[in-house]
């Protein structure tokens, strides 16, 4: 069985590989590393913003949502698309427009720029908040390419040099081995080609697959009538829920498309966009490519069930169809789709992780300004070492991908979003507001998630690690002779926000609501308050 | 079987909100293309 399908998957490396050698010819410079010397077209542009958007969480995530809560799972479709229309619509053009204007290569550039940042104390924080974010991001999603191509090849142990390896660790060494070469080699014009190539390969299986699979069925009136006999409720868009848990279900998956604005991976596709002509493809084929995955996956979901009605892993939903129901070439290009939809975002994070280090660290606060090749080297080693720590991450077994996901998904969309929001609009605002949205999108996210849905919830652990992580904040600040007064402002109305919704979340109603909503809301509170409190220091 | 009815919120979620936001970018994109 597997032979026809590792033919197609080593086809599909291989085609990957030969895409960033063409894309690492082309690269020369930092700028070109960085932002693909904003050259990108309508097709790359367009669909490596929204491929790296969309992880191995559609393709795995959002199949097993309908695959346990029927028709009413798709509430997550309507909320990433209205983040698409955010994103493409307003965002975009505006901050292509800003970060031209300001030369900036990566969204904490395109911050700080945009109001002043004397002493990097608001770069250091973008930084921090990114490369923690997106190391989570990218281990869980090696976890998620370990366990698809071990699954896919039915691996079994290895050996070598007389090491037993286990075949989980072989499927994410070699997941993680092929997306850090790509990703070091052709730098931004690689990943957004190789997210192009890969974007497609995930459009086109996701519309065959379920369509194959609902004409196998019989049509579609016998698909409702399938789930209508496993449970009359999944043909309903409440799924048989009343009440505050309804409310907080549809709150919180329509809240998931508040995080588009604030991915960096996402907005920098934005900013290397050729022309604005571009940017206005660039949308039509965003928001088309939007439905056609969101819907697909969630039909993959609505016909596993039928088909399948007993997953032990509903997310496996699209992987097992696939194997049942096609030949073995053809099932291998579905496995290359779901490990498409991972690889595509592991490459666009690691790029915005190293671009963070390397450019916004080494470059913009260490003041080192090194000459095009030297960057460029700068630039393919940060890769690679992120890649190796992101590695060691996910062969420890962090396994639960969802969760991860939606953690670093939350974090990053309610420190920054927001903040993006800000800096194309014309609202007064300073960097003491920004670093308090920051902070207070990042601490709401941990508390709210943790008050939520960890047992130990009830003990005085997280007011404690609130204060704590305070502390230290301020600690450091003062080391490095940051403490000014609007930044200890913000600090403390951060800590207070944080301290309040882990009040909040202790209200029974409040439970269902998914973290990222909270953290918006009140981030993008703490950023204007602050920057009224403080317009005068900053 | 053939008795299974979708609620017509199920319809809304399902069927027509995709269809008119499809349709909404295209016609989007024409205008702007005529600009």
């Amino acid at each position: 069985m597997s032979g026809g399908i590792a033919a197609v998957l080593a086809l599909y490396v291989v085609a990957l590989l030969i895409i960033a050698w063409r894309a690492q010819r082309r690269t020369r410079g930092g700028e070109d590393f960085h932002l693909a010397g904003r050259s990108l077209g309508a097709w790359a542009a367009g669909i490596s913003s929204t491929a790296s958007s969309e992880s191995g969480w559609v393709t795995l995530g959002a199949v097993g949502m309908t695959y346990v809560h029927g028709i009413s799972g798709l509430w997550y479709a309507p909320g990433c698309l209205l983040g698409y229309l955010v994103n493409l619509y307003l965002v975009a053009p505006r901050l292509r427009d800003l970060s031209l204007q300001q030369g900036s290569l990566t969204l904490a550039d395109v911050l700080c720029r945009r109001w002043g940042d004397p002493q990097h104390t608001l770069r250091l924080t973008t930084v921090g908040i990114v490369v923690a974010s997106m190391m989570t991001y990218v281990a869980a999603q090696m976890t998620a390419a370990g366990k698809a191509i071990q699954w896919s090849l039915s691996l079994g142990a290895l050996s070598l040099a007389g090491l037993e390896v286990s075949p989980y660790a072989v499927g994410v060494l070699v997941g993680a081995l092929v997306i850090t070469v790509v990703t070091a080699l052709g730098g931004f014009r690689g990943v957004a080609w190789t997210d192009l190539f890969q974007g497609l390969l995930m459009a086109a299986a996701l519309i065959a697959l379920p369509l194959y699979a609902v004409a196998q069925l019989g049509g579609f009136g016998a698909l409702w009538a399938g789930l209508a006999a496993v449970n009359p409720n999944f043909l309903t868009a409440t799924g048989g829920m009343v009440g505050p848990a309804l409310l907080g279900f549809v709150v919180g998956e329509l809240g998931i498309g508040l995080g588009y604005p604030g991915m960096p991976h996402v907005v920098t596709r934005y900013m290397a966009a050729r022309s604005p002509e571009e940017l206005r493809r660039i949308r039509l084929i965003g928001v088309l490519w939007g439905v056609a995955v969101f819907y697909g996956a969630g039909l993959v979901g609505l016909a596993a069930r039928v088909m399948e009605p007993a997953l032990a892993d509903p997310e496996q939903g699209l992987m097992v169809l696939a194997m049942g129901l096609l030949p073995p070439a053809l099932a291998g290009l579905m496995l290359a789709a779901v490990i498409s939809a991972i690889l595509s975002t592991v490459s666009s994070q690691l790029l915005v992780a190293a671009s963070s280090v390397s450019y916004d660290v080494v470059e913009g606060v260490m003041g080192y300004h090194p000459d095009e090749r030297r960057s460029l080297r700068l630039g393919r080693l940060t890769v690679a070492a992120v890649g190796g720590v992101g590695l060691l991450l996910a062969l420890a077994e962090s396994r639960v991908v969802f969760w991860f996901v939606l953690f670093a998904w939350s974090a990053l969309g309610a420190s920054f979003a927001p903040l993006v929001l800000l800096a194309i609009g014309r609202t007064a605002m300073n960097r003491c507001g920004a670093l308090a949205g920051m902070l207070t999108g990042a601490g709401v996210t941990v508390a709210w998630k943790i008050g939520r849905t960890a047992a130990e919830a009830a003990g005085p652990g997280v007011p404690l690690g609130v204060l704590a992580g305070a502390t230290v904040l301020v600690l450091l600040a003062a080391a490095t002779r940051r403490l000014g007064a609007g930044n200890l402002v913000a600090v403390g109305v951060a800590t207070a926000a944080t301290l309040f919704s882990w009040g909040l979340v202790s209200f029974a109603p409040l439970k269902h609501l998914y973290e990222l909503v909270p953290a918006f809301l009140l981030a993008l509170a703490a950023a204007l308050g602050v920057a009224r409190l403080t317009r005068r220091w900053a | 079987m053939g008795e299974a009815q979708l609620t017509v919120g199920a319809h809304l979620l399902l069927w027509v909100f995709p269809l008119l936001l499809s349709v909404a970018a295209v016609l989007a994109h024409l205008q702007g293309k005529r600009r």
